[in-house]
């Protein structure tokens, strides 16, 4: 059996999707965060979460794909927003007349009701001639599952069974529909992350260290006091927990930065800032919707790329793939810090400064490109106070998922990276300078020599970012097993290179699947050639000093 | 007057729509209609973008879009 979630954008459909399957979609308060098909089975059935759509006259790429999906569904949940009811009534008409079977769902009926709206749910039933529940979504797993009774429509008035709510803009609406403080506040929003995040006495640095202490120094200590063969130890020490360990206690900064994220998503700011910095955006030819993509950028590329589905023109939707590598995401954090840690006793205004020259980069590079900009008609989500169990679910998927990816691909690349380092071309045990890894590193070195950097470890490093940028942090805590330090003149290059380079293999695969191989690579080849041309740039502003 | 001239806090009610194809459509489906009542709510950065407040939906416009849609207070 086939069951669809469909309705208006923003009305709650994966939040119910994952409710009923145990998921762990990405969810958020503005319009268009769902952009292609999930399915997933659950108590015998497959569920399936539709992108949301007004109509099936297919506006935008993602409208159409809906239409298809409930054609072809056994049962479809028309997901609708309690408050919104009367603006998807077309929408809601449309579905009931494809479809045989069909269940109205309302949510945010709390807020609904706290603005003083009404329904009458048995009332709206016979209105529409299909059953409607507001009941809560364990109650409806069980509803669909066990058959879905008949409604008998009835020639009632809508008015009779629903009474909207009151829409005048809240305070807080007020408040960050202001242009200005819209954007004071994002600013002072991303400032305080890293504060938070990167200031030596803040929990993320503290936690940090901790961290880092018990995974490399204690554990490390305890398991080369048990191991004698000196390659085990090695591998194990440097390999494993130098390599993935180290990657691994960034966690607390990054629960910092993705929580503020996932606060701005839920409570509707950030769809109030897409709303307000418009104009922004505009004047470089970005649509607006392009300020999702580029906040969900600093969480992390990949995802970003998927979010740019929803715009209605090919061109407008290049156009933000192509400059959301240079929105620096949370793996690049790990790298910055390794390089930069050394140098600064605080490294909060360096780390601060790369990530907002990256946002300013990605504005300039656009404004560079040619082609018109996507007219603007979105609708705006009103801000709300965020659910915390939505905010720290999200949260934890996301750490779970950073978690899964050192654990899995880092670690492997890890070990890999140690067995290449500690083997010569004759598979014989050596010492690091006589390795595989040196002898190959070595063809690449001349490319980073104009940035000053002279170590074939660090080029190395630099260029097992391509396939994650948690691997170069991971390359190079393991590879320098006496400690790294860097002068700020090669340092600072390096960031440089870190922050243009090319995104890795799954933003790679992302843009590929939305904008096609030839654009893909087009953009990695002008983008590797910017992050050599500005690192080269500032190496040579260091040799002027 | 059109939809990008009403003052901030305003109302005025939509009389025209000179749009056509898919962009009507949209503009239909969420609410922007002639005879509708909408509200002005703020401005964007640079003024190159209004939200307005028709029914339940709170709409973003662009200012070339906004020309289009004509409106009597």
């Amino acid at each position: 059996m086939k069951i669809a979630l469909a309705g208006n954008p923003n009305a709650g459909k994966t939040t119910l999707f994952n409710a009923l399957t145990g998921s762990d979609l990405r969810t958020g308060n503005f319009h268009g965060v769902t952009t292609c098909v999930a399915r997933k089975k659950s108590g015998g059935a497959e569920f399936s979460d539709v992108p949301g759509a007004y109509s099936f006259s297919g506006y935008s790429m993602e409208e159409r794909s809906a239409a298809e999906e409930i054609a072809s569904a056994d049962i479809v949940v028309n997901v609708v927003d309690a408050s919104c009811l009367m603006q998807s009534l077309s929408y809601t008409r449309e579905i009931l007349a494809r479809n045989k079977k069909v269940v109205i769902y309302l949510t945010k009926t709390a807020r609904f009701r706290r603005r003083g709206g009404k329904v009458d749910v048995k009332k709206l039933s016979e209105y529409f001639g299909a059953p409607v529940y507001d009941c809560p979504p364990s109650q409806l797993k069980k509803i669909l599952l066990s058959g879905v009774p008949k409604a008998q429509k009835k020639s009632i008035a809508l008015e009779v069974a629903y009474t909207p709510p009151d829409f005048s803009p809240s305070r807080a609406d007020r408040l960050f529909y202001n242009r200005f403080f819209a954007l004071g506040f994002f600013v002072a929003a991303m400032a305080a992350t890293f504060f938070i995040a990167f200031h030596p006495m803040m929990p993320g640095a503290l936690l940090k260290d901790a961290a880092e202490d018990a995974i490399v120094v204690k554990l490390g200590g305890v398991i080369s006091a048990r191991l004698k063969s000196e390659a085990v130890k090695s591998l194990v020490v440097e390999g494993v927990l130098q390599g993935a360990g180290t990657v691994l206690s960034f966690i607390p900064q990054l629960a910092v930065l993705y929580l503020i994220l996932a606060l701005l998503d839920e409570s509707g700011i950030t769809s109030a800032l897409a709303f307000c910095t418009d104009g922004l955006f505009e004047k470089v030819n970005l649509s607006g919707r392009a300020a999702f993509s580029l906040i969900s950028g600093f969480g992390c590329t990949a995802a970003a790329i998927a979010t740019t589905r929803g715009y209605c023109t090919p061109s407008a939707q290049r156009r933000t793939i192509a400059v959301l590598p240079f929105v620096p995401c949370g793996a690049k954090l790990p790298v910055f810090l390794t390089f930069l840690s050394p140098l600064f006793e605080n490294p909060f205004p360096a780390v601060t400064c790369l990530y907002f020259a990256g946002l300013a980069s990605a504005l300039a590079f656009s404004a560079l490109l040619k082609g018109g900009s996507e007219d603007m008609l979105s609708e705006v989500a009103p801000i709300t106070f965020p659910r915390p169990k939505t905010v720290l679910y999200k949260l934890f998927f996301q750490l779970k998922g950073f978690i899964i990816k050192v654990a899995g691909p880092v670690l492997a690349f890890c070990i890999l990276s140690w067995f290449l380092s500690h083997f010569s071309f004759s598979f014989e045990y050596t010492e690091v300078e006589r390795s595989m890894l040196a002898g190959l590193s070595k063809v690449i070195l001349p490319v980073f020599r104009p940035m000053g950097i002279d170590d074939w470890r660090l080029a190395y490093a630099s260029v097992c970012g391509f396939i994650a940028k948690e691997n170069v942090a991971a390359t190079i805590s393991m590879l320098f097993p006496e400690g790294f330090a860097l002068p700020l003149s090669a340092a600072l290059p390096m960031c440089a290179f870190i922050l243009y380079c090319p995104a890795c293999v799954s933003a790679f695969s992302a843009s590929v699947k939305e904008a096609g191989l030839k654009f893909t690579l087009k953009c990695y080849a002008v983008q590797l050639a910017i992050a050599l041309i500005a690192a080269y740039a500032v190496r040579l502003v260091f040799c002027f000093i | 007057m059109n939809l990008f001239d009403i003052p901030l806090k305003g109302r005025a009610k939509i009389t025209k729509i000179n749009v056509t194809g898919n962009l009507a459509a949209r503009m239909q489906s969420l609410g922007l209609c002639a005879g509708v009542e909408v509200r002005m709510l703020a401005y964007s950065l640079f003024g190159t973008c209004v939200l307005v407040q028709a029914g339940g939906a709170r709409i973003s416009v662009r200012k070339k879009t906004a020309r289009l849609i004509e409106v009597e207070i």
